[in-house]
C-alpha cells in the first residue's frame, strides 16, 4: 500500500473515531443552557464584560436562548446567546452593528464580528420586535460605499 | 543517532481512551463538563494540526537541517542528554508559551487552543493548523540546534512535553501533593492559565515545571473563591473549524488594512491581542488594570509590572 493511500485510511479512521466520541457525548446526554430569567441572563453579560450594567430595556427571546439589552444609559447594546451548554455574549457600540432586518416577531442583526456574524432573535411580538428593530438601528455603521456617496453628495450640494 | 520513536503518535490511542473515561466520569459526578459541537470541534482542530504538521513540517525540518550545521557543540547521545534537553525545551516552551500571548501575530495561532469555553481533555488537542507558518519556530525553536543538541532528540523531548501537557486539561483532579504542585505544571495551574477571570489572565504558561512561572513572576495560585471561565475574552460565536482557525488571522488583516501609518501596522501586528492605536480596545494589562481597580486592589509598582500583556 503506498503511503498517499495509508494517510487516506488513516485520515478515514481518525474521522470516524471523532464521529465516535461525539456519538457517545450525545448519548450520555448533556444540559442546553436556557435564559430562564432575564436576570439570569443579566449575570451572564455581567459576568463576561466587566463594567457592563443592564438597563431597563430588555428582552428575553420565546425560545429563552436569546436575550437583547440596552446599557444603562444607552452606550452599549448587551446580546446574550446560548451556545450548547455555555454563553456567549457582545456589549455593542455604536457602529458594530451592519445591518438590522426585522420580519414579524424576528429581528435579525447582521454584525461586523467575523466570528459573530449574525444573530437571530424571536421576540414574541411584532411590537417588541419593532421597537428593538428602532433601538438596534442606531448602532448601525452605514458600509463605506454608503458612506463615501453621502460624503459626494454633501460635497455637490 | 538512534531510531527514535514518535512518542505522539504512541499516545494518540491513549489519549482517546481518556478523553472517554473523563467523559463518562463527568457524567457520573459533574464534575466536567462536555458538549458535543465543543468536543467535535476540538477533536477536529486536532485531526487538522496533525494533518497540517504532515504537510507544512518539512518547513521545520528544512530549517533545523540548515540552522544544525552552525552548531557549537556536537552534542551525543547520551541519555543524560535527553534529560538535559527535556529541561532547556521546557524552559524554551515556557517563553515560546508566554509571546504567544503576548505578540498578536503568534496569538492569532495560539488563540485556536484558547477558544473552547470547556475545559476538558479534548481541549488539549484542540490545536491550530498554521503554526510553522508563524515561523515561531525559527526565533525560538534554534536555540537548541545551535547549541548543539541533534533535532532529532529535541523533537523527541518537545513530543514528550506535549504528552505531559495533555492530561493536565482537566477539571476532575483538583489540587495534588503541595511538593507535585510547587514543582510542576498540573491541573489546577493551567486551569488558570486557561481562565479569563482577569484576576488569572496571562499567568502560568509553562509547559511541564511550574517554576518558569515562579521565577519569572508570572505564577498564580487558583483559588476556591472564584468560579474559573474559560475561553477567551470575546468567545466564539461558532464552532465551525475553519472559523475557529482563521478568525484572529482575519482580525490582524482587517486591522492592519484600516491602518494609517506604519506604527500602527506593527502594532496590529506585533503588539499584544487588544492593541489599538487610540486604546479604545481591552488589552489583558487594561482589563487586569480595570478589575484592581473594581477590586480596590493596588495596581503593581513600576518596577514590578510584566511586560505588554494580552487578552486570553
Amino acid at each position: 500500500m503506498n503511503d498517499g493511500m495509508t494517510y487516506a485510511l488513516a485520515l478515514m479512521g481518525a474521522g470516524f473515531g471523532i464521529g465516535l466520541i461525539v456519538l457517545l457525548n450525545i448519548a450520555m446526554g448533556w444540559t442546553r443552557l436556557r435564559l430562564d430569567t432575564e436576570d439570569k441572563a443579566r449575570r451572564f453579560l455581567k459576568r463576561d464584560v466587566m463594567g457592563f450594567e443592564a438597563g431597563d430595556e430588555q428582552a428575553l427571546t420565546t425560545d429563552r436562548c436569546g436575550f437583547i439589552c440596552l446599557e444603562a444609559g444607552g452606550e452599549r447594546l448587551g446580546l446574550v446567546l446560548a451556545r450548547g451548554d455555555n454563553a456567549v455574549v457582545r456589549a455593542l457600540r455604536a457602529g458594530d452593528v451592519r445591518r438590522v432586518d426585522r420580519q414579524g416577531a424576528t429581528l435579525t442583526i447582521a454584525l461586523y464580528d467575523y466570528t459573530f456574524p449574525r444573530v437571530v432573535l424571536e421576540l414574541g411580538r411584532d411590537g417588541q420586535s419593532q421597537a428593538w428593530a428602532e433601538r438596534v438601528e442606531t448602532f448601525v455603521r452605514a458600509p463605506k460605499r454608503a458612506l463615501k456617496e453621502e460624503a459626494r453628495h454633501a460635497e455637490s450640494a | 543517532m538512534p531510531n527514535l520513536p514518535d512518542p505522539i503518535l504512541w499516545a494518540i490511542p491513549g489519549f482517546i481512551l481518556l478523553v472517554i473515561a473523563e467523559m463518562i466520569y463527568g457524567r457520573l459526578t459533574g464534575k466536567t463538563r462536555f458538549e458535543p459541537r465543543d468536543t467535535a470541534a476540538s477533536l477536529v482542530m486536532g485531526l487538522g494540526n496533525t494533518v497540517s504538521g504532515l504537510v507544512l513540517g518539512g518547513i521545520v525540518v528544512a530549517w533545523f537541517v540548515f540552522v544544525e550545521q552552525f552548531a557549537l557543540f556536537d552534542i551525543g547521545w547520551a541519555w543524560y542528554w535527553f534529560v538535559i534537553a527535556f529541561v532547556l525545551d521546557d524552559f524554551v516552551y515556557y517563553w515560546s508559551h508566554r509571546w504567544a500571548h503576548t505578540v498578536r501575530w503568534w496569538w492569532a495561532d495560539h488563540v485556536v487552543h484558547h477558544s473552547s469555553q470547556h475545559y476538558n481533555l479534548s481541549t488539549a488537542l484542540r490545536q491550530p493548523w498554521l503554526n510553522p507558518l508563524t515561523l515561531k519556530f525559527i526565533f525560538l525553536g534554534s536555540w537548541l540546534v545551535l547549541i548543539g543538541f541533534p533535532p532529532a532528540m529535541i523533537a523527541f523531548v518537545a513530543a514528550l512535553n506535549l504528552i505531559y501537557q495533555f492530561w493536565i486539561h482537566t477539571e476532575a483532579i483538583k489540587r495534588l501533593p503541595a511538593p507535585i504542585e510547587w514543582l510542576m505544571n498540573t491541573p489546577s495551574h493551567h486551569r488558570v492559565h486557561h481562565a479569563t477571570n482577569p484576576r488569572y489572565l496571562d499567568r502560568n504558561y509553562a509547559g511541564v515545571f511550574i517554576i518558569w512561572d515562579r521565577l519569572f513572576g508570572t505564577f498564580e495560585a487558583e483559588t476556591d473563591m472564584e468560579e474559573i471561565r474559560y475561553g477567551i475574552v470575546r468567545n466564539l460565536g461558532t464552532h465551525n473549524p475553519l472559523t475557529i482557525c482563521l478568525h484572529e488571522w482575519w482580525g490582524i488583516l482587517k486591522d492592519v488594512k484600516s491602518a494609517r501609518s506604519l506604527r500602527e501596522v506593527l502594532g496590529y501586528w506585533l503588539g499584544p491581542p487588544g492593541w489599538s492605536p487610540d486604546g479604545s480596545r481591552e488589552t489583558s494589562a487594561t482589563l487586569k488594570a480595570r478589575w484592581m481597580e473594581e477590586q480596590g486592589l493596588t495596581p503593581p509598582r513600576k518596577q514590578d509590572a510584566q511586560p505588554p500583556v494580552a487578552a486570553e
